[in-house]
């Protein structure tokens, strides 16, 4: 298994300027969540542009599909147009590209409920903590029953003490 | 007093009604402490200390890790 290096993988993202806003376990951790994740998981912006650009910072990271039959399918342009789910193993860890989350909400609807983040000469943006627990709320499976009391409380102490 | 506390047959079975921690909202306060530790670190180490977890889980399956 790769070393996971979640940050290095959004700095590399970012070097290639893609549209993109980071949701699921990391879009928590970034927050304050204390549940641990092993995959980081991206809503992207669909956008002819934007998937070459998206292409070009994967191939740098050495990103191939995690395919079931074992063959080494490599992501590109097309493909990110094509596909809603695209989950893919780099150099530095699972990445999951995704076209959607929860009830339709893609990236333009995301980046409108996102935070920006400072990764210390990198400014990222991740859904805030209302979108994420919806997200989870709307998966309802038993990962998300676990992580739901977690980021509801993280939720609670941020609202009680904004600074 | 601690042996007491140890030894107590009487003590409820462990998770009966919280015990020995309460519950609130479906965490302890080992939870609590937990968020406000990651609270304390910023978003990069935020996300360093989840990396660190799971290379360290990996770094042990690999059998890198030597006891003693």
């Amino acid at each position: 298994m790769a070393e996971f290096n979640p940050a290095e993988i959004l700095r590399t993202l970012l070097r290639h300027q893609a549209k993109f806003v980071v949701v699921g376990g990391i879009a928590g951790g970034l927050a304050g969540s204390p549940l641990i994740t092993r995959d980081l998981d991206l809503v992207y912006l669909n956008e002819e542009e934007n998937n070459q650009r998206l292409a070009g910072a994967l191939q740098e990271l050495e990103a191939l599909y995690k395919d079931p039959a074992g063959r080494t399918i490599k992501p590109d342009a097309s493909r990110l147009g094509m596909y809603r789910v695209n989950l893919l193993k780099t150099r530095l860890g699972d990445l999951d590209l995704l076209r959607e989350i929860g009830n339709q909400l893609d990236y333009e609807a995301l980046l409108e409920r996102s935070l920006e983040y400072d990764l210390e000469g990198a400014s990222i943006r991740a859904i805030d903590l209302e979108t994420l627990i919806e997200a989870k709320e709307v998966a309802n499976r038993p990962k998300d029953h676990y992580a739901l009391p977690f980021l509801r409380e993280l939720l609670h102490l941020k609202r009680s003490h904004p600074n | 007093m601690f042996d007491d506390f140890q030894d107590d047959p009487n003590a409820p079975v462990w998770g009966a009604n919280g015990w020995p921690r309460p519950t609130e909202n479906g965490l302890d306060e080992g939870d609590r402490l937990l968020i406000l530790a990651m609270l304390e670190l910023t978003p990069l180490q935020r996300l360093q200390s989840i990396a660190g977890f799971v290379n360290g889980i990996a770094e042990i399956q690999r059998g890198r890790i030597q006891s003693g």
